[in-house]
């Protein structure tokens, strides 16, 4: 906690340079014992980010494992630069997610994975296969190490060795890692787990001699020449907290990835770049076998573990089981196949419904980008055009006759957009055929669940109040599920704008006495100003930034062609609530 | 910033062209407009300071193009690309290819302004260092042949005596070597001299 305090306050020390203002952004780097230089090797590292995501200030604070994990649970680091395992544990407790993968380089190779290898000294005839490491002294880096040692645990586990119960003496040396490969070769220890880059590095440097080594149970690739004895894992990753806006996010990503292998911030940092994130399935496969963090409260036991601990109760229980067994096995086979085509159509039908999902996902997701595409060019235009016009205007210079043309210029570029979004319409009115008689409250949890993600992410609790026994509905169910969303998003927009204490919304269906179903969504943000009403529904005002709003006046056309209005009703809560209704029989065209 | 800087804007949508130029010269900013990259690549003289707005897409030479040719022409503005909204693999791929920064349309003003100011800034002190260095070996080129070895011996950190010994002259010659050698590289003190060096890159360390 300190050093991040102690960080901090050295950025705004720094006072008379130009960033003095700029938001400053405290990395926590994972730090172990034995490692002294883990602030500087990084903080060329910040120095780029600063530099390619202009406007925001980086410092790199080295942290041990757990104070790590502290300052990210208490939000005093916003990224983390850490090992896979690690990561992983933040990544499960935290919600961190990777954003780019370390690479380093060997040979001109670059590699973005690394696995452990388990020496003996090659004279040591005695140490020829795993098994034979029984009963010897063995060595590792630190027990909180994944490539020094989980991984190599967690080998030695499918040769069924208990590196805690099965060597005469299990060490762990601490960093830097270079030792136990000199303790080897010195016969101070038998065996020892290093991570492959430790290998490379000291074959690179002329201290050590390959030949002089046995790796037990070795594997190779091409890709990969260096020697191990595991498979490979993902190298360490730069990873962001919950809740690090989007946009800064996708900038650092970015900047990582575009980070040249020679560049001087990975020379001094002794890497070679980022790569996209890679897939940290396998590590998280291998914490949960070890019952490692953030496993290790995960029942998730061998059923050797369960019998070892409980084998009375074990006992016991098989012997009710086989009673219970041989009375209804007889019951059982009578069912069988009544149950077993049961599951099956059961089966077909889920399947079905993740397919439409999806189909209906995809074809959101094209029309929203196009639109966003397409409008993109016009709505630049014109805030550079009003723009530009402001600061005119605020410097005293702007001429009249410029002011016209340029408002001319203004007025066809509305146009344009406005004739983009009449196209859209048009489209979505050809594509009409598809009035189906649907559930509305499926239908609204369908929609509800595309939307989820959003609101989970600006931390907005999304509540279902579904009325009983609706009759169905015949509509347009992506057009339908496309509005639900589209106000939704809408809705989780204005909450996170207004930071409204309250961040709830509400999606209630009802039948109504027009033979229809209502559905409104309400939202505890802001509400509709005055006199803003009919300004809401203009193109443009709703377009938002995530390429998923459609704009409420796409949503207006699609209600209109389900034969109704989007209306804006009085909300006890005080925020927004629109309402429309799904019809029971189809809208005539 | 200088007076003389010139943003130049490659983009092939004539309006977006246009109300960018009325953007950036509501900043002050001298602008000039090109509907492609082949028409900026015949306009564009390598002397002119400032930087360029490239738009990514366009038909025929495209941004990442136009950013390899002016690569391979030793073309070094510095370029600020500008993508369509969400196109990250575009914006990757100019960042790569050595763009200063990026910017997703439609863009805030004042963002845009601080880039091509970063810009701006990046591309003068670029040329101020390239002028230096240019005549500072002007300098080192009105050098003899002795002057020039007399240099690499003070460079090399050697005495008078030294040198002398080194060239098989007399103490008195290295001395009148040396002072013209000063003189002619307008130095006062052998640190500026080596200052000079190190920056026109003339200092290279012997093996």
């Amino acid at each position: 906690m300190w050093k991040v305090v102690v960080a901090l306050l050295l950025v705004a020390c720094a006072g008379d340079r130009a960033w003095a203002e700029t938001p400053s952004h405290p990395i926590g780097v994972l730090t172990r014992e034995g490692e002294d230089d883990t602030g500087e090797r990084w903080s060329a590292t910040a120095d780029y980010l600063a530099e390619r995501v202009s406007g925001h200030v980086f410092v790199m604070v080295p942290l041990r494992q757990e104070a790590l994990s502290r300052a990210v649970a208490r939000g005093e680091v916003e990224f983390a630069l850490t090992s896979p395992g690690h990561y992983v544990e933040l990544a499960v407790l935290q919600g961190m997610h990777c954003l780019a993968t370390l690479q380093h380089a060997w040979r001109d190779m670059l590699h973005s994975t690394a696995g452990a290898a388990i020496l003996a000294r090659a004279d040591r005839n005695d140490i020829a296969w795993m098994s034979d490491l029984k009963g010897k002294s063995f060595m590792a880096v630190s027990r909180e190490s994944f490539g020094g040692f989980q991984l190599a645990w967690w080998e030695l586990r499918s040769h069924d060795i208990d590196p805690f119960r099965d060597f005469s003496r299990l060490v762990f040396s601490g960093f830097p890692a270079e030792r136990i490969v000199e303790a080897v070769r010195d016969g101070l220890v038998d065996a020892a787990a290093v991570r492959t880059d430790v290998l490379e590095r000291m074959v690179d440097e002329g201290t050590v001699n390959l030949t002089a080594f046995r790796v037990l149970h070795p594997r190779a690739s091409a890709q990969h020449p260096v020697v191990r004895s595991t498979d490979l894992y993902p190298e360490w990753a730069f990873a962001a907290a919950q809740g690090v806006p989007e946009d800064l996010v996708r900038r650092v990503a970015l900047a990582l990835q575009a980070m040249p292998a020679a560049h001087i911030a990975a020379q001094s940092g002794r890497y070679a770049g980022w790569t996209a994130p890679l897939d940290y399935q396998p590590v998280h496969e291998v914490l949960r076998d070890l019952h490692l963090p953030p496993y290790d409260d995960v029942v998730d036991l061998t059923l050797f573990e369960i019998a070892h601990r409980h084998w009375l109760w074990l006992v016991g229980a098989s012997a009710l089981l086989v009673l219970l067994i041989g009375t209804t096995a007889y019951t059982l086979r009578r069912n069988y196949w009544l149950k077993a085509s049961k599951s099956a159509l059961e089966r077909a039908r889920t399947a079905e419904a993740e397919l439409s999902h999806v189909g209906r996902l995809a074809a959101m997701g094209e029309m929203s980008t196009t639109l966003a595409h397409e409008l993109n060019q016009p709505l630049t235009a014109i805030v550079n055009y009003a723009k530009g016009s402001i600061r005119r205007l605020e410097a005293g210079n702007l001429d009249k006759e410029d002011l016209a043309r340029v408002l001319e210029r203004i007025a066809a570029e509305g146009q344009r957009s406005a004739e983009i979004i009449r196209g859209l319409r048009d489209f979505l009115r050809k594509r009409k055929p598809v009035h189906e008689p649907a559930d509305a409250n499926r239908l609204v949890r369908e929609a509800v669940d595309l939307a989820r993600l959003k609101a989970h992410h600006k931390n907005v609790t999304v509540r279902l109040e579904l009325g009983e026994s609706l009759p169905p509905v015949v509509v347009d169910v992506v057009q339908i599920e496309q509005v639900i969303v589209n106000l939704v998003h809408n809705a989780i927009e204005a909450i996170d704008d207004a930071r409204s204490p309250r961040r709830e919304i509400t999606i209630a269906t009802q039948r109504n006495e027009r033979k229809g179903v209502d559905v409104t969504v309400s939202d505890t943000g802001p509400g509709v100003p005055e006199g803003g009403v009919d300004r809401l529904f203009e193109p443009f005002v709703s377009t938002k930034h995530d390429g998923m709003g459609m704009g409420l006046s796409i949503s207006r056309s699609i209600v209109e062609a389900h034969g109704d209005r989007l209306r804006i009703v009085a909300h006890a809560a005080g925020g927004a609530a629109f309402r429309f209704t799904l019809p029971e029989t189809e809208p005539r065209s | 910033m200088t007076a003389g800087q010139v943003i130049f804007v490659v983009d092939d949508d004539p309006t977006l062209r246009e109300s960018l130029c009325w953007l950036l010269q509501s900043m002050n900013l001298r602008v000039q407009t090109f509907g492609s990259a082949s028409e900026f690549l015949s306009a564009y003289e390598p002397a002119q300071a400032g930087c360029l707005l490239l738009d990514v897409r366009m038909p025929d030479i495209s941004g990442l193009q136009l950013q390899e040719i002016m690569a391979a022409r030793g073309l070094r503005l510095p370029v600020i690309i500008i993508t369509g909204h969400g196109d990250v693999t575009m914006a990757v791929r100019a960042m790569k290819a050595g763009a200063h920064d990026f910017l997703e349309k439609p863009f805030n003003d004042q963002a845009l302004l601080e880039r091509v100011q970063q810009c701006l800034a990046i591309d003068a002190s670029r040329r101020r260092e390239e002028a230096e260095r240019e005549r500072i070996a002007a300098r080192a080129g009105m050098l003899t042949l002795r002057e020039t070895e007399v240099l690499d011996g003070v460079l090399g950190g050697r005495s008078n005596k030294q040198i002398a010994a080194d060239l098989g002259i007399s103490i008195k010659t290295v001395e009148v070597h040396r002072a013209r050698v000063m003189e002619k590289m307008h130095a006062a003190t052998v640190g500026q001299l080596a200052a000079q060096c190190v920056v026109a890159g003339l200092y290279k360390a012997k093996p």
